[in-house]
């Protein structure tokens, strides 16, 4: 696959990969975040002198959007290259191609500290809830963190926020003086997930939020996001490699193979009618209990 | 890592670090002891009672100027640590500053920070330190400046190592997504993260910076007369080892107590402090 052909391997998908000359589409005031043709290509280490370093297209022209209070999910096996969307879309990787705007404002042209002040509205859970935690932190400070960077709050309003917010999860007052090492691996995803409300962001992106825990604290977490968006109004964009979690919890998904999405559309139909035949292949490839 | 003993407990259920925590704490008691106390003037001569043995007067007898040796190396004492204290603080500030700048911003910065620390590396640290001493010049200053700068490679290797590890941990990129610039997340996370790593280089760098003081001492560039230091002693007694050569003995045995028993507690603060990070990753 050549990065001119963005198509290739889009198939007979509703095509979400389009043409890489199109203009970023007009920003609809509702469209919380409009991902337009992205790509990142990542060089290897050279491994002889005489060649040309290999490139891997890690993201290959990737262009949705989500709505305010929607929730996008992003399926695909590891190496697909959804969590390196995730860190593109979050600002954390520097882009090949594209643009990334979040409420209309293109995060990767800001200038450092813009995007840095920007990152309030939109927050980030990882995948590993053992290693998203500063082990040196008293969980207090590690759900203060962003307001810590990013705003002049005052020492008592920032613990009351620490603890409002922790309590938002289902944690306690008394938790904030433990550090994460205290914790089960659903209790720390909690705490992560503390983390990233603490600014009331309007977005949050979620790398594989539960694929670390246990299936029954899944369930817990996969709610409690729920909950959280139905009070907070956060829209999500979360990236699974498990259809059942994206299924649960998003109303929209895109599946994603070798850095281009195959497929995308409203979660039912993609479960019920699956058109590409990736798609297929990745749904009939989830065990079935009982034959 | 849950129900895991306290850091004290496991250090007291560790041998070396037992036995070298003693004789460091005995160095240290030593050097304090003979600020305030030491049985004779280390420093006044006695002509009359030269090459005296050892009695229950001069507990090591005298050397050949009737000074009393028990007193000497107690206050030798002071000297080695506060060639230890100096030197290391002055290596790891700028090693660690170098390591962790390195560590921040990758790309042509590391690079250079890190060969230029591996052409200082490269050299023999005595023979930089003797060369160091030579340009600047003799004196217990220069020598404790040559035996910090010297340890300063030692220390922005390590630290870029170790700082590279954490900067690679998802925490960090967590903190990223949280807002944090690259200060703050060397400061808050990376810093505290590798204190455990830095904390047993210390000990291993006071032990050789004792060692390297000995040496530039001995070779007559660290400290001067008459200020009591174990490497003089025996660069001074060195004339006197056949007629009697006990007076050589006594000073090698306190360097060699000294660097022992800072490895020891180097070893063991290792074995207590790494194992947990190893876990961690």
């Amino acid at each position: 696959m050549t990065d001119s052909d963005p198509q290739a391997g889009a198939g007979g998908a509703d095509s979400t990969t389009v043409a890489v000359a199109k203009p970023a589409p007009v920003i609809d005031p509702s469209t919380v975040v409009a991902v337009h043709d992205v790509h990142k290509h990542y060089t290897l280490p050279r491994e002889t002198l005489w060649r040309d370093p290999t490139l891997v297209h890690a993201v290959n022209g990737v262009t949705f959007t989500i709505e305010k209070g929607g929730s996008f999910g992003v399926v695909g096996e590891s190496g697909c290259g959804k969590s390196t969307l995730a860190r593109c879309v979050m600002g954390l990787e520097t882009l090949t191609q594209g643009s990334v705007e979040f409420r209309g404002q293109n995060i990767h042209a800001l200038p450092v500290e813009e995007l840095r002040q920007l990152r309030r509205h939109f927050q980030m859970v990882f995948q590993d809830p053992f290693g998203s935690l500063d082990p040196r932190m008293k969980v207090a400070r590690i759900v203060a963190e962003p307001i810590e960077a990013l705003e002049d709050t005052k020492l008592d309003e920032r613990r009351a926020r620490v603890i409002e917010v922790l309590r938002a999860v289902g944690l306690k007052e008394s938790d904030t003086d433990k550090y994460p090492h205290e914790f089960s691996g659903g209790q720390r995803q909690r705490i992560a997930i503390a983390r990233a409300l603490i600014t009331r962001p309007a977005l949050i992106v979620a790398d594989e939020p539960v694929s670390a825990l246990d299936v029954s604290v899944q369930a817990q977490v996969l709610n409690l996001l729920q909950d959280l968006q139905d009070e907070f109004g956060v829209t999500y964009l979360l990236i699974s490699h498990d259809l059942a979690v994206v299924k649960f919890v998003c109303d929209e998904v895109a599946v994603m193979n070798e850095g281009v999405f195959v497929e995308r559309g409203p979660t039912e139909e993609i479960f019920a009618n699956p058109q590409h035949d990736y798609t297929k292949t990745l749904l009939a490839a989830v065990p079935q209990i009982g034959g | 890592m849950e129900g895991q003993p306290s850091i004290w407990r496991r250090c007291l259920a560790h041998r070396s670090f037992v036995a070298g925590g003693s004789l460091t704490g005995v160095l240290v008691l030593t050097a304090l002891v003979s600020l305030v106390w030491t049985p004779w003037n280390p420093i006044k001569q006695n002509l009359r009672e030269r090459l005296v043995a050892p009695s229950w007067e001069h507990l090591l007898g005298t050397d050949q100027f009737g000074r009393d040796i028990f007193s000497i190396i107690m206050a030798g004492a002071q000297n080695s640590i506060t060639v230890g204290v100096v030197s290391v603080s002055i290596g790891m500030t700028f090693g660690v500053a170098l390591g962790l700048w390195a560590s921040a911003k990758r790309g042509w910065t590391e690079e250079l920070i890190m060969r230029a620390s591996d052409f200082m590396y490269a050299f023999p640290a005595i023979l930089l330190a003797i060369m160091l001493v030579a340009t600047l010049g003799q004196g217990a200053i220069n020598a404790i400046v040559a035996i910090g700068i010297f340890s300063i490679p030692v220390f922005a290797r390590l630290t870029r190592g170790a700082a590279n590890a954490i900067w690679a941990r998802e925490f960090i990129l967590a903190a990223r997504a949280a807002g944090k610039g690259k200060l703050r997340i060397t400061v808050e996370h990376v810093l505290p993260n590798i204190v455990s790593v830095l904390v047993v280089q210390i000990t291993i760098q006071f032990a050789l910076a004792i060692l390297a003081e000995a040496a530039l001492s001995f070779l007559g560039l660290g400290a001067q007369p008459p200020t009591p230091s174990w490497g003089r002693m025996l660069d001074e007694t060195r004339s006197m080892i056949f007629i009697n050569p006990w007076l050589a003995v006594y000073p090698g045995v306190a360097i060699a107590i000294s660097v022992l028993g800072l490895n020891l507690l180097g070893d063991g603060l290792r074995d207590v402090i790494d194992p947990r990070l190893a876990r961690k990753r």
